[in-house]
């Protein structure tokens, strides 16, 4: 079904994310005017300019917000760009996307800003809100100008999945976006425990063979994070958690009324460690995979609102970065094609 | 979802040696039966056998390694084939080159096998997975996962000396986590029945889980070694003291080392076993090593006989190994 570009879009006989009975939507100039039960059948009739949709077998959802994804241009764009991945992006549900600062340049100039905000209008898919790289070239030293990024569009500060072990830079970084009320998005994981390791470090690693990621070097990480959250007050995001454990530590930190939030990779929702038996690629997530255990807890976690979106942590790649024994690949899931059906089991 | 074993063709015949771990308890007595007839072949005058006349068989050794790679490249000779040693790690892949394109350019050169070391845990699952139907792999160590000619040798060496695996206690000791060969003679002893398999060691050095391997986890060495019949020492990798999983060589030998007093914990007949290179006076003192119990150097010898076994069944020149489903 493709919605043309006239001026009155009537969509019958539509099912709700909330509502199992049919309804009509009407939408006009683009806008959505009316959402209501279901009318009798309209026809074009001679106003020519109206579409009629039927529209029994589908699902009316509001267009979703992704808080973490890699479009993979400037500088990757053999992974992928901002057009396919906005355009992937839209048709999977998401009319909103927030990419990450891992580019190359990482995002951390107002002319790469600028870049990927006009590549994203000329491509009319979602909109892409670039987040911004929390150091200049993501090196953990030097803070990017968060003030002029935040101004120039990005909504929030983020250092990706790369380790930042400059205590004082942290600190400081969470001061300065404290100033100007610019949230971070941060994954806890720290930088050396576990540095190497490309599988969670349990008992289908020790069988494989592969180098671990111990529990604690996401939660000696979260600790640090909670920690300096408390100090700065500095409004932070824990993005892509992934154990039992880290589920706990948030949990507390919002009782005690910390500025913090969270959210849960889709793919962590589903997967564990058992994924990973003969050496399936596929599975090799920089946020790793742990035990059923901590899946169930990270499914619990959303149930009870500790954990509070999922995000879709889609990371396309090109078929040569999958070419490898299994430490050698490069790690991350596209998720745009099954994000959906996957998120609206959790609805 | 899982993959699927790569080391079986669609038949269900064994196609490539890359992990015991796929293998039941039958296929690898089998094994052991094979290398048996080949041990005698080691043993005459005339060692040469024609069974792969006319076949190639390149050593791709993307890590450094002398022993492994001259028993197999003994073991090719024996059964008749052409050997091709290439040297891999100061070759092409160290100019950017991956490791796929290497491949495909030795197959153009039409080996009929590949015997591979590499640095990567699963590179011989990736190799196997992505060679032309036409060749056999063998797993000559991958990463920290397998070493399964090892643990065949292994295998070998014990049953000679002890027939039945059931009443045995086999003990291994030092470098469980970063061992290969700890992970195959692990996997091969649970297979075949072994009646407890022990492991001891720093806690640095003994993987996440490892219980669920089959294995007994003992706190000290002396615990572990009463009443053992077999005692696996493991090499201790010098670069482990440098990333403080191990304080010093010397600390070691205090805590875990094999020596004659501890040795006398174990059985009297207990065999002392080491994959080699040996750290005299690290993981096991010079006088054990040399000892009347040790059989290290028969462990040596065996293994052309093991590989002699393993290339030709996987060649489909001896019996084949089939699995009932595949």
């Amino acid at each position: 079904v493709k919605i043309n570009n006239s001026d009155h879009v009537i969509i019958q006989d539509v099912k709700l994310l909330d509502s199992d009975d049919a309804h009509t939507i009407t939408i006009r100039n683009g806008i959505i005017k009316d959402i209501g039960a279901a009318q009798e059948s309209h026809s074009a009739g001679n106003n020519s300019t109206t579409q009629i949709i039927h529209a029994e077998k589908f699902l009316a959802v509001p267009g979703l917000c992704d808080l973490y994804s890699r479009l993979r241009e400037p500088g990757l764009t053999r992974k992928g760009t901002i057009e396919s991945e906005s355009l992937a992006a839209l048709e999977a549900g998401f009319t909103r996307v927030l990419c990450s600062p891992d580019t190359l340049p990482s995002i951390d100039s107002i002319a790469t800003v600028q870049l990927i905000r006009q590549r994203a209008e000329a491509a009319q898919g979602a909109d892409i809100l670039p987040i911004a790289a929390l150091t200049s070239g993501l090196e953990g030293e030097q803070l990017s100008e968060l003030a002029t990024l935040q101004a120039a569009g990005c909504p929030a500060a983020s250092h990706a999945d790369i380790a930042l072990p400059n205590t004082n830079a942290l600190f400081s970084a969470m001061e300065y976006a404290a100033s100007f009320s610019m949230p971070l998005i941060m994954t806890a994981r720290d930088s050396q425990l576990g540095a190497d390791g490309c599988a969670h470090a349990g008992a289908m690693a020790t069988r494989l063979g592969l180098p671990g990621i111990p529990v604690a070097a996401e939660t000696v990480a979260l600790a640090r994070l909670l920690e300096l959250c408390r100090e700065t007050a500095c409004r932070l995001h824990i993005s892509r958690v992934s154990s039992a454990r880290a589920v706990e530590m948030i949990k507390a930190a919002k009782q005690v009324a910390l500025p913090v939030t969270c959210d849960v990779g889709l793919h962590h929702l589903y997967f564990t460690d058992d994924q990973l038996d003969g050496y399936d690629s596929s599975f090799h997530s920089r946020v790793p995979f742990r035990t059923k255990t901590d899946r169930d807890a990270l499914r619990e976690g959303l149930r009870d609102g500790t954990i509070d979106a999922i995000c879709s942590d889609h990371s396309p790649h090109e078929r040569d970065a999958a070419l490898a024994p299994f430490p050698a690949t490069e790690p991350g899931l596209a998720a745009y094609k099954w994000a959906m059906p996957l998120i609206l089991q959790y609805y | 979802m899982s993959l699927a074993d790569p080391q079986f063709n669609l038949l269900g015949d064994l196609h490539h040696f890359i992990d015991l771990d796929g293998l039941d308890r039958d296929m690898l007595t089998q094994i052991l039966d094979t290398a048996e007839g080949f041990a005698g072949v080691n043993d005459r005058t005339i060692k040469n056998v024609p069974l792969l006349r006319g076949k190639t068989v390149a050593n791709l050794f993307f890590e450094n390694s002398t022993r492994t790679r001259t028993a197999f490249e003994l073991a090719a000779k024996r059964l008749s084939a052409d050997i091709l040693n290439v040297d891999l790690v100061t070759s092409s892949t160290n100019k950017g080159e991956s490791l796929l394109d290497t491949l495909q350019v030795l197959e153009a050169l039409q080996c009929d096998m590949f015997v591979v070391r590499h640095g990567d845990s699963g590179a011989a699952h990736f190799i196997a997975r992505h060679v032309s139907p036409s060749i056999n792999v063998i797993n000559g160590g991958d990463g920290q996962h397998s070493h399964p000619t090892q643990g065949m040798l292994d295998m070998f060496t014990i049953r000679r000396h002890k027939g039945d695996f059931s009443q045995l206690c086999v003990v291994l000791i030092g470098d469980i986590k970063h061992s290969r060969v700890a992970r195959s003679d692990i996997s091969a002893l649970v297979k075949l029945g072994a009646g407890e398999v022990r492991v001891v060691g720093p806690r640095t050095l003994i993987p996440a889980d490892v219980e669920s391997l089959g294995v007994t986890i003992y706190p000290t060495i002396e615990k572990a070694l009463v009443d053992a019949d077999v005692i696996m020492g493991l090499r201790l990798q010098k670069e482990r003291m440098l990333t403080a999983t191990v304080p010093s060589s010397g600390e070691f030998y205090r805590t875990y080392g094999l020596s004659p007093e501890r040795l006398a914990l174990a059985k009297p007949d207990a065999l002392i076993m080491h994959p080699g290179p040996t750290n005299r006076g690290v993981e096991i003192a010079g006088s054990v090593a040399d000892g009347k119990q040790s059989v290290i150097l028969e462990q040596v010898t065996y293994g052309i006989a093991v590989r002699m076994a393993v290339m030709s069944i996987i060649m489909g020149n001896a019996s084949n190994l089939r699995r009932e489903k595949a």
